[in-house]
């Protein structure tokens, strides 16, 4: 008794690495199991991160369109207060125009298929940039599920892996441990998209006998459920046919720009499915 | 009062962590705060506080960022008790010690990122290099503006570790 009274600290650190080595080895093993703390977690911030994100575009957008622009010429004060308050005005209208013409996009987008879509904005991103995940606003309330398909107009983004109250985290297919079976458009050749925690996302188990060509694009196959089928994930940037081995190395490009993403669809799941 | 305005800038810093709208996050690649928090934590608190912050920020960390892998909480443990393993040899309090000790924790997270990601997700170790560097980049221009921004925050711990260096210095002269 009195050793550990008289180690308590040392003991308590060994407790936290303790804890800690054995969520890192739990880790490895589920990797993409998550627990109720996680979703209790994510469901408490995503009202202070909607709060910050909003307050941070206002002070921003304030900044860029207002106080960027006091330190010029004495004489032109009253005229540049008055160009100001246009430009203001002119940008609100324009990101309105700009964000009408999105969803619009959006809207014709949803139509085109038979999946119930849901319209999402992205309110996090990552911390660290070793992985890919965003937050988006939209959680189990809205009838977001994990393992729903997210994507745009422009293509495939990812998918949902944790869904709390009313936020959810969706993993970009840019993300190392995102994998999603593909189909070469053209040929119809069967792959597996995978990411490298980078801009660019890796085709794999194409056969060398297969024939890929640069600008090939890369449609989801529809087989897991996940994503619609045909939905586009990128194109072919480069093809590289090692001596040894089996398949090819593919490189290809996603067809979103996940630095622009803004608003995304869920791709809700069927309640039969959802069991 | 200090107490509650350092929790209010961890607060403040985790959801600037988070943000989209935090600039080069367009990359992914932002300063690590959170590294930042750990040093902090590692040089201003008794081990034990210091040691529960630093894995409550991880384990948050490790619920916004990926999928589950435990790496925080591994990653920001070990530059803490890196840190404290330094103790009786660094003085924390000059700056450029400080700025050192940041090098050295960015050093230590690389270890440990370059032992998952090979071992995980077998990349090339060079493949992480590029941007560990940028990110390290980031963090070490950040670090010297956001360190004093915590300094007076716990000003009085210092006051009390010289008071408790004097003390121990005195009872070995007794000795």
């Amino acid at each position: 008794m009195q050793f550990f009274i008289k180690n308590k600290r040392s003991l308590f650190i060994a407790a936290l690495l303790l804890v800690a080595l054995t969520l890192f080895a739990k880790g490895i093993e589920q990797k993409t199991k998550r627990s109720f703390f996680d979703r209790i977690v994510l469901t408490l911030f995503s009202f202070p991160l909607s709060i910050t994100n909003k307050s941070i575009t206002a002070i921003s957008s304030a900044w860029h369109h207002y106080f960027f622009l006091v330190g010029l010429n004495d004489e032109n004060i009253a005229l540049k207060k008055r160009v100001d308050g246009l430009s203001i005005d002119n940008q609100l209208l324009r990101e309105q125009s700009d964000e009408n013409k999105r969803l619009r996009e959006l809207l014709v987008f949803r139509k085109k298929f038979e999946h119930k879509m849901l319209p999402a904005e992205i309110i996090g991103r990552d911390p660290s940039g070793w992985f890919k995940t965003v937050l988006v606003d939209k959680g189990t309330l809205d009838g977001v599920s994990r393992d729903a398909g997210v994507i745009t107009p422009d293509g495939v983004v990812g998918c949902v892996i944790e869904a709390g109250l009313n936020s959810s985290k969706v993993l970009l297919i840019t993300d190392i441990n995102s994998y999603i079976d593909v189909l070469i458009k053209r040929t119809r050749t069967h792959g597996i998209v995978v990411g490298r925690g980078e801009q660019t996302c890796y085709l794999s188990y194409v056969l060398k006998t297969e024939e890929v060509a640069l600008d090939d694009i890369i449609v989801s196959s529809g087989i897991n459920t996940v994503y619609p089928k045909g939905i586009i994930v990128g194109t072919v940037t480069k093809i590289k046919k090692d001596r040894s081995g089996f398949f090819q190395s593919i490189e290809i490009k996603p067809a979103v720009d996940f630095s622009k993403l803004h608003e995304v669809l869920i791709v809700l799941r069927e309640p039969e499915k959802q069991k | 009062m200090k107490k509650t305005a350092f929790f209010a800038l961890v607060c403040i810093l985790f959801l600037l962590q988070i943000s989209p709208v935090l600039p080069c996050a367009d990359y992914g690649i932002r300063p690590d705060f959170i590294l930042i928090l750990a040093i902090f934590s590692a040089v201003q608190f008794p081990l034990c506080c210091g040691a529960f912050i630093v894995f409550i920020l991880s384990c948050l960390m490790e619920v916004f960022s990926g999928v589950n892998t435990g790496l925080y909480p591994i990653i920001y443990l070990s530059v803490f008790l890196s840190i404290r393993s330094l103790e009786g040899y660094f003085d924390f309090f000059r700056p450029l010690n400080l700025f050192l000790l940041a090098i050295f924790s960015l050093a230590v997270k690389f270890i440990i990122l370059l032992f998952c990601f090979n071992f995980i997700y077998e990349f090339r170790h060079f493949e992480i290099l590029a941007p560990f560097l940028k990110e390290s980049a980031y963090t070490l221009l950040v670090f010297p503006a956001l360190y004093p921004l915590l300094g007076p925050l716990y000003k009085k711990q210092k006051k009390n570790l010289e008071l408790k260096n004097i003390v121990l210095i005195h009872e070995q002269r007794h000795r």
